[in-house]
């Protein structure tokens, strides 16, 4: 006896997206087939932009001193974007050769495609070198990567919007995307926005996908889908840090002078090569960090069985909350100190020391509540399997029907183990 | 496996417990230094009113080493800015918000030019206060006085501050200014200009950062050339040399290389001056061109 109440593993997941097959979902295909073909076609554009766009912020100087050539060091970093690219166009092969048929992992396999291709593209496209069709075509990609990326959390995993209203913000995103990059003169456009506003809307729409994706785990999901989500968590936490690490260091998009020579002896080259090399590790470890996002989708698609990652994405689950609470509560504890040693002792110096003894003082309580938090959110059930069979155990002394006893156990060893498939075998 | 994991936790913990106190040794020297404070008597010094162009060029050369870092309107900028290493800030120099123009008094301009020492009597970061101390009175009241005339900018910055990796390097590279400076010597007596060996050793006294005391050229990346009789020179004249400075080009005819020999800054020299410098070079004991990476 199968259970079959939730949707079981090796079925397509979508719901909304399964019903036609045939031509539509081979145009489908095509047509993710030619999405790849033009972000490969885009990326090859762009090399020759980018390559002088790289070439003219060289730190000459440093690459001397590190005995590396401009061009060497440009082909790194543009071999770093390819590799990039082909690695999430090559995830989704493996994705659309696996599930050629689901409509949703068609969906998952498109976003990834595009997701891979739009920050070459994106930097491509700020060059003044190229033509303006090209800047439209690289446009439209980076739109309809934004674009299904914030629609993709929505509806992972069962291809619904849920809950319902959803799919009026995914419009309004669809809205914004388009003004920013089509129209970014327009006043409705984000990007003649104050920053602030900018930041806000961006916190509102991830945080509403991050929230959705948590209700559905707790109100929607079945058991599959639940792993599923977990996978898709692991994801998004790393497409989240990845970004905030990177805005967080004092250097990112600040305009740096060029470094005189006189400086440049002056200092050393050791502090340069320093900075240069913290520099391309961190723009590396970016781009790579960005191959989790791709990976979790694929595994969450395909493999969701294959590995335990529980423990994994509970470690993943608290110490992103955790990094992201301390960093808050830091920046706002220096900014309180900081007034506060100003008003009492006229210099502010020692509010950085205050605000790292703080950090120290709540780091092992906030770790504390928010290993609680999550395993009320996620793993209830685990932890709970005790009082789950307890209750099993003393419901079975009024139940008689049979079938209801077959069902109430199916459903208690779903509950609590999550097995793929249950089988029940009577003595007639 | 329980002895491996026993040993591998030891080694991590030696490694760390080192790690912690490498970090903590380097913390407490470099911080020492950091805060030391230097009290100096700064002298005085009478501004020339007028600050139209002269005959010499030295205090227009001096300017231009200031704009390579304060940029070109002496509104400052932020150098290298790196969480490991650390943050290089040249200071705004004007009289807007954010500048040193407004509060700096000639003594304040003194203290920071000739000894290197910030309000707070702690040494600058890589401001080469330790050249301008060879300034004469003349030189450095031209500039202190031209800089006060610069139009208003508002650029305000961070401060300057070293990061972790940026204090190791502060244990290898003398770049707090103030270390470098005997703020007791007597002033040296202002050069008479001219076409003299003399006169050309004081104008030269800004090409050691890349020449090397000796002026034989130094070792690293960027490092000048050998500029003593017989060395990277031997086959220039006096004309090449000057052609060289005002123009960027050899007698070969290749180019000097800009980002490291910039004519912005020596085209500013006075043809007598070029002279003096180049007769203070010839002057030079020969000595052997030292293998540097680029070559």
């Amino acid at each position: 006896m199968t259970n079959s109440r939730r949707v079981p593993a090796g079925q397509p997941v979508s719901k909304l997206f399964t019903g036609k097959r045939g031509r539509l979902i081979s145009a489908a295909r095509l047509f993710l087939i030619l999405i790849a073909f033009i972000v490969l076609v885009l990326f090859a554009a762009g090399i020759p932009p980018r390559f002088s766009q790289e070439l003219s912020n060289i730190d000459r100087l440093t690459l001397l001193d590190i005995g590396l050539s401009s061009n060497a060091y440009v082909s790194i970093v543009l071999g770093v974007d390819l590799l990039v690219v082909l690695a999430h166009l090559g995830i989704a092969a493996v994705i659309l050769w696996q599930r050629p048929d689901d409509w949703l992992a068609l969906f998952v396999a498109f976003t990834l495609v595009l997701n891979g291709g739009s920050l070459p593209i994106a930097a491509a496209a700020s060059s003044t070198e190229l033509h303006p069709f090209w800047v439209f075509l690289d446009n439209s990609v980076i739109y309809l990567s934004l674009l299904s990326s914030v629609v993709l959390l929505y509806v992972f995993p069962d291809g619904r919007f849920v809950p319902s209203w959803t799919r009026w913000l995914a419009v309004a995103w669809a809205a914004f995307t388009l003004l920013a990059m089509f129209y970014p003169a327009s006043p409705l456009s984000l990007t003649s926005w104050p920053v602030f506003l900018q930041f806000l809307v961006l916190l509102a729409w991830s945080g509403v996908a991050i929230s959705v994706q948590v209700y559905r785990y707790q109100n929607v999901s079945g058991p599959v889908q639940r792993q599923q989500t977990k996978w898709a968590l692991v994801g998004l936490s790393a497409a989240v840090v990845g970004p905030i690490f990177l805005l967080l260091q004092p250097e990112a998009g600040a305009q740096t002078g060029a470094v005189s020579n006189l400086l440049y002896q002056r200092v050393g080259p050791g502090f340069f090569t320093m900075t240069f090399l913290s520099d391309l590790s961190r723009s590396t470890l970016f781009r790579l960090g960005t191959m989790f996002f791709p990976v979790s989708f694929a595994i969450a698609i395909l493999r969701y069985r294959l590995w335990d990652i529980d423990v994994l994405i509970n470690r993943t689950l608290v110490y992103t909350t955790l990094t992201g609470v301390l960093l808050l509560i830091y920046f706002l504890s220096v900014f309180v100190f900081e007034s506060l040693f100003q008003l009492v002792l006229g210099q502010g110096e020692f509010a950085v020391v205050a605000s790292t003894l703080a950090i120290a003082a709540v780091f092992n309580p906030l770790r504390g509540r928010i290993q609680q938090f999550i395993d009320r959110s996620f793993y209830r059930h685990k932890y709970d399997a005790l009082q789950i069979m307890a209750s099993f155990s003393h419901g079975l002394r009024d139940e008689v029907d049979l079938d209801q006893l077959c069902e109430r156990l199916k459903s208690v060893v779903e509950e609590t183990m999550q097995p793929e498939t249950v089988w029940l075998w009577m003595k007639e | 496996m329980g002895k491996v994991f026993k040993w591998v936790g030891i080694i991590l913990a030696v490694i760390l417990g080192l790690g912690i106190v490498a970090i903590s040794y380097i913390y407490i020297v470099t911080e020492a230094r950091l805060k030391k404070t230097y009290t100096v008597e700064v002298e005085s010094l009478e501004l020339p009113a007028d600050i139209s162009p002269l005959e010499r060029g030295y205090p227009q050369v001096i300017l231009s080493v200031c704009r390579d870092c304060h940029g070109l309107n002496y509104a400052g900028q932020v150098m290298e800015d790196d969480s490991m290493a650390g943050r290089l800030v040249a200071p705004n120099l004007t009289r807007g918000k954010g500048g040193v123009g407004a509060e700096f008094t000639t003594a304040d301009w003194l203290r920071v030019l000739r000894h290197g020492i910030d309000e707070d009597g702690t040494s600058l970061i890589v401001m080469p206060a330790d050249i301008f101390a060879h300034l004469s009175d003349a030189d450095l009241g031209y500039v202190i006085a031209y800089l006060q005339s610069v139009p208003p900018v508002d650029n305000e910055l961070p401060e300057t501050r070293l990061g972790p990796m940026g204090r190791v390097f502060l244990l290898q590279q003398p770049i707090l200014v103030a270390e470098l400076i005997d703020h007791n010597a007597p002033r040296p007596p202002d050069p008479e200009p001219g076409v003299s060996v003399e006169y050309g050793r004081y104008l030269t006294s800004l090409c050691v950062s890349c020449h090397g005391e000796d002026f034989a050229g130094g070792e690293q990346v960027g490092a000048g050339l050998n500029l003593t009789p017989g060395g990277d020179l031997a086959n220039w004249t006096e004309a090449d040399f000057i052609q060289a400075m005002r123009t960027g080009k050899r007698p070969d005819n290749r180019d000097l290389d800009q980002e490291m020999m910039p004519v912005r800054i020596t085209g500013q020299f006075s043809d007598d001056e070029l002279r003096a410098i180049w007769l203070f070079l010839q002057s030079l004991p020969p000595r052997e061109s030292r293998p540097t990476l680029e070559s």
